[in-house]
């Protein structure tokens, strides 16, 4: 077990100006499971395989405890690592399969074959140890690659979207034997997703990504709870965070287009110190509420949304609307009880408790905190911006 | 008299709701009559293709397999049934057996020396340079096996002469005994060995390219990340990923090889017309067929010897056949 120390770390291919990884500085604590989770093309595959040795960093300096690895090859690291298609040796059995790493580092034959029998139980592999990869299911095939991995007792082990070639079901399986592997061995785990739900539930640390930046490293309910910018907001959970760009406003109560908010004096004051004049407000789908009549504003956010599409998920509902009583205002999502049906045009109002509104500096992206003072603040929802093209600073 | 009605006297629409539909045996003719067309359109789009590999390859060797077994002349009208003759005649003549036992020797260095050169150029060529400069490498190499064979074997044939070629002085330059090359004996094949190996290699280096390909990357970085050295993963993961190529290249080359031609009467003094020497040493099957019909014109003889080097190309394949499916891994 190791601990990795990503300093200044940037990446940039053949000619390419624009770094792949940018400046990532990150900790990893011994026996941490942190998850490297951003969409596709933001650098997290990259930064994996440069700890894994597989690329070469451009500039900046990865640790492994105390050793500077950058000129140490992927071999001599001791790392384990499963790739997104499992990278099995086809022409191999599985005994082979996990051998093969065993055998290349000239451990004796009788040890060999207790430590693949060991991983082989340890995976609940036993029974398929003769047979080739075509011969497994996805799950079974997942295992395997685990399994050589694991077979070297590696210090760091690695992985590379293991779970996204299985099927919805399979994978919420793996995710859970994967949890129970990493309690049980404490091996210092980097696990690359674009999955949220894999990285919420797997992770002790979250290391949201894009564009080669390291947007937030955080525990998962406060990548959750406290999204450092707008885009880790509309990037963790599903669907995303609500945000509206709103010019910031003095007028109390709900306005005409329907929405109120408060927002602590102090931060007003800060606010307007630093010439901020429009900030990104955001509400997650599942803390808004309808509500029969619009609430007191002293007491909580509140918003007029005209219904378009109500969609059933069985558990619970999802609700598309149009800020505003206009029919153009900017999207926003709810989820609502699933036997609520409203019907289309249908004028309603939403309201979200003031603690769990979110609000960020439009120009930046940046997270501003509230504090206990409060003063009441109107906003005007403005009908050309979304939650999707919420401006990125 | 009642009469039942088998077809509904009522037009029907079809489902497509545009045509009024057609009574069921009718419909049946006309869907018979458009699969006759379809198939009509096939095979005239077939024909001129297969005009010419019928007229050229069905065609001569069927009547190669007729004449060897006949007394056969190109202007003789007399033809005569022989049976085995032919083949006896063969069986006790010294120079097809050296013939025979050229081309094996011819066969079994190119063959080995073929898989080896090519892979090794195809390994290099992906590892050393990047997808854009390599395309220029692979063209360079490829370019040989486009150039004319007896243009090229004519440059070799200097480039061998004992006297003033380049081959002599590139030897003797790093103190090596100069050698006799086209005029020896001994070094007459080896010599066109090199001229052959120099204008087929592009073709198999291309082949080999193409099997290294479809070697996943992942597998060579998770062999490395394994602890497996080069070596190691070359002979554990990619040689045997890329079997099925290497038996290709093996059949394919095989089959080239015995039939080679073209450089060995040019470059042992076919256009002067003593091909095969010296003194018999580069007389392969195939040049011997040449001559024994061409030259001597016995074409019945020519024919048994052609059906006999069928017969071993088709053993080798076969025998490479059931190996491959014992030792080449298909994923």
């Amino acid at each position: 077990m190791t601990e990795i120390r990503l300093c200044g770390v940037t990446k940039t291919f053949g000619k390419d100006t624009r770094p792949v990884v940018d400046g990532a500085d990150l900790v990893i604590e011994e026996g941490q499971f942190v998850v490297l989770l951003g969409p596709s093309g933001c650098g997290k595959t990259t930064t994996l395989r440069m700890i894994a040795g597989l690329e070469k960093v451009t500039t900046g300096q990865i640790f492994f405890g105390d050793e500077l690895v950058n000129d140490i090859p992927g071999v001599h690291r001791n790392v384990g690592m499963v790739f997104q298609n499992y990278a099995l040796y086809p022409h191999m059995t599985v005994f082979d399969n996990l051998a093969f790493g065993l055998r290349s580092r000239s451990v004796g034959r009788g040890e060999t074959k207790r430590l693949v029998t060991e991983i082989l139980e340890l995976l609940e592999l036993d029974g398929l140890a003769e047979r080739r990869p075509k011969e497994l299911s996805g799950g079974q095939r997942q295992r395997v690659a685990l399994g050589r991995a694991l077979v070297r007792r590696p210090a760091v082990f690695l992985m590379d979207e293991p779970l996204s070639n299985l099927d919805a079901n399979l994978r919420e399986q793996m995710r859970m034997e994967l949890a129970r592997l990493h309690e049980r061995l404490r091996i210092t785990t980097i696990y690359v997703t674009h999955d949220q739900g894999e990285a919420l539930t797997l992770a002790d640390v979250v290391v949201v990504m894009e564009r080669g930046h390291i947007l937030q490293v955080d525990h998962p309910a406060v990548v959750y709870a406290k999204p450092r910018d707008t885009f880790v907001a509309r990037f963790i959970g599903s669907p995303g965070m609500n945000l509206w760009t709103v010019p910031l406003g003095t007028s109390d109560g709900p306005l005409a287009a329907g929405a109120s908010l408060r927002l602590p004096a102090g931060m007003v004051e800060g606010m307007a110190r630093h010439g901020v004049e429009r900030i990104t407000l955001g509400v997650r789908p599942e803390h808004l509420q309808i509500c029969e009549e619009p609430p007191e504003p002293a007491r909580a956010f509140a918003l007029q949304c005209r219904a378009e599409i109500c969609e059933q998920l069985g558990s619970h509902g999802q609700l598309h609307g149009r800020l505003g009583p206009g029919a153009d205002g900017a999207p926003v999502v709810a989820r609502v009880p699933s036997d609520y049906a409203p019907a289309r045009g249908e004028l309603l109002w939403l309201s979200a408790p003031s603690e769990l509104v979110h609000v960020y500096d439009a120009e930046s992206g940046g997270r501003l905190e509230l504090n206990d003072a409060e003063q009441p603040l109107g906003i005007e929802p403005l009908r050309t911006t979304s939650s999707a093209g919420a401006p990125r600073l | 008299m009642t009469a039942t009605i088998a077809e509904p006297l009522a037009p029907q629409r079809s489902e497509r709701g545009d045509e009024p539909a057609l009574p069921t045996r009718l419909r049946h003719l006309r869907d018979q009559l458009r699969r006759v067309g379809d198939r009509l359109v096939g095979y005239g789009l077939m024909l001129p293709a297969m005009s010419v590999f019928v007229v050229f390859f069905y065609v001569p060797a069927a009547f190669l397999l007729y004449i060897s077994f006949f007394h056969w002349g190109i202007l003789s009208s007399a033809t005569q049934f022989v049976g085995l003759r032919n083949f006896r005649i063969l069986f006790a003549q010294p120079l097809f057996w050296r013939s025979l036992e050229n081309s094996a020797y011819y066969t079994l260095v190119m063959i080995p020396a073929t898989v080896l050169l090519a892979l090794g150029i195809a390994l290099l060529l992906r590892e050393a340079f990047s997808a854009r400069r390599g395309g220029v490498w692979r063209a360079a190499v490829f370019l040989p096996h486009v150039t004319p064979v007896v243009a090229t074997s004519i440059i070799w044939v200097w480039i061998f002469n004992p006297h003033f070629g380049l081959a002599n002085y590139l030897l003797t330059s790093i103190g090596l005994p100069a050698l006799g090359w086209l005029e020896s004996t001994r070094w007459a094949l080896p010599a066109v060995m090199i001229d052959s190996l120099w204008h087929s290699l592009g073709l198999y280096v291309i082949i080999f390219l193409g099997g290294l390909s479809r070697v996943p990357r992942d597998l060579i970085e998770v062999a490395s990340l394994d602890g497996a050295r080069s070596y190691r993963i070359f002979r554990r993961i990619v040689w045997p990923l890329i079997s099925p190529t290497t038996f290709f290249v093996v059949v394919l080359a095989t089959v080239n090889t015995w039939q080679a031609f073209s450089q060995i009467y040019t470059m042992t003094g076919g256009p002067h017309g003593g091909a095969g020497g010296p003194a018999f040493s580069t007389t392969t099957d195939a040049l011997l067929i040449y001559q024994t019909a061409f030259i001597y014109e016995h074409f019945s003889l020519a024919a048994a010897m052609s059906l006999i080097m069928f017969g071993i190309i088709l053993t080798l394949t076969l025998v490479q056949k059931w190996l491959s499916d014992r030792i080449v891994f298909y994923r």
